[in-house]
């Protein structure tokens, strides 16, 4: 009997021990909620823009357009690393997601108009132009978008943001006080 | 009997115990029992605080343009701040001089806290209507080009009329352009979405913003 006393005892001790440990453990930072709240992190930007095409014998035309891009970080890069109240955010860069969508109807053509003794050595801009131009704008789009670093920026630190509170979130529910550490990653692209 | 029945008591205790323990196990979350299904008007003072994250509710969107100058316009006087559409387009086509293209950028979002309601099994967020909140055109003669719609046409260049005539035709473009109020609107839905989430999964509440349920 009293054996069978010091077992339950034993067990009972152990248990709480389990229990303490676990409570440090239960809930902490973790990389699938991180990947869900920068899912959301996504920034949907407007974008108008304008490109100016010459044809062959000089004629300016401008075109107007506008576009929706996307931009955010590859989740799939992000990782994490929890150390007690160190917690180590690996993050890439933000980059345009998808392909940018430009609004056909938003398109907009004002052609030089060179007058009568101008005309007669400048061309009229064909249809084909045209369509280049269009598709000339949907690359110049996705550069201009890529080139603008304080778009890419906002977007990056919109993710960063978000991390930072979901952590501070979780670090006021378990009563930590967690430190918060950046490493970039490099994209591949 | 005395030590039989102190051991039995000890016994049952002890398994008490265990299978709390067991179940606490098992069942991690039931220790947020307790901060479960109560929301305190300290969690609620927080909850707006997270939300006050003003940076994640506008958006800064690139705006290049043109813009048409036509004859006959006092451009000084008539696109002044106050001007209005039917005053821009007072004109006709064959009064059109000169195009001048622009780099403009609009800030939109809200201004505004989104206000916040809890009642015993959800929290309802709503989230203002998202403004212009400002819009500006790039000063920089490099970027301001021309198109010539009259030959006989020779433009002077004057920057502070020219920058004057394009500040007032991207205001009155940004100023009812849905589609960036639209965009504006559903990147702080996002954003407060984004916020939200830690406590949604580890809360019972109900967390609905803007109308949709998280």
């Amino acid at each position: 009997m009293k054996c069978i006393h010091n077992i339950v005892v034993c067990l009972c001790f152990l248990s709480i021990i389990i229990v303490s440990c676990g409570k440090q453990t239960n809930i902490e930072p973790n990389i699938l909620d991180i990947r869900q709240v920068c899912k959301l992190a996504t920034l949907e930007c407007y974008y108008h823009n304008l490109i100016e095409v010459k044809n062959a014998s000089g004629l300016k035309q401008w075109i107007d357009y506008e576009s929706r891009v996307k931009l955010g970080i590859d989740v799939s890069s992000i990782d994490i690393k929890v150390n007690n109240t160190k917690v180590t955010v690996y993050i890439p860069n933000s980059k345009i997601i998808g392909e940018p969508k430009i609004t056909i109807p938003s398109i907009d053509v004002l052609t030089e108009k060179p007058g009568f003794f101008g005309g007669l050595f400048k061309s009229p801009i064909s249809k084909e132009n045209q369509v280049e131009a269009v598709s000339k704008a949907n690359e110049n789009c996705k550069k201009t978008v890529q080139e603008n670093q304080q778009l890419m920026q906002n977007a990056q630190n919109r993710a960063m943001k978000i991390i930072e509170n979901y952590i501070s979130q979780i670090g006021e529910m378990t009563g930590k006080q967690y430190q918060i550490e950046w490493k970039f990653i490099k994209s591949e692209e | 009997m005395g030590n039989f029945i102190k051991n039995i008591i000890i016994t049952v205790t002890a398994l008490i115990i265990i299978v709390l323990v067991m179940i606490n196990i098992v069942f991690p979350t039931i220790r947020w029992i307790g901060n479960k299904g109560k929301i305190s008007v300290t969690s609620k003072a927080s909850l707006e605080k997270i939300l006050t994250v003003n940076e994640l509710q506008t958006i800064e969107c690139v705006y290049n343009s043109y813009v048409i100058v036509y004859k006959g316009i006092d451009y000084e006087e008539t696109l002044s701040e106050d001007a209005t559409d039917d005053e821009i387009k007072i004109t006709t086509k064959k009064d059109e001089q000169y195009a001048i293209s622009y780099r403009g950028y609009v800030t939109a979002g809200i201004d505004e806290s989104p206000t916040v309601t809890i009642n015993d099994k959800a929290v309802y967020i709503n989230i203002p209507d998202a403004k212009i909140l400002d819009c500006y055109v790039v000063p920089d003669p490099n970027t301001m080009k021309f198109l010539y719609l009259q030959n006989k046409y020779k433009k002077q260049t004057d920057l502070k009329k020219d920058l004057n005539i394009c500040t007032n035709d991207l205001r009155s473009k940004v100023q009812d352009n849905k589609d960036i109020l639209a965009l504006a609107n559903q990147n702080a839905i996002n954003a407060i979405k984004a916020l939200c989430m830690p406590l949604k999964n580890h809360s019972s509440y109900k967390f609905v913003i803007a109308g949709e349920t998280l």
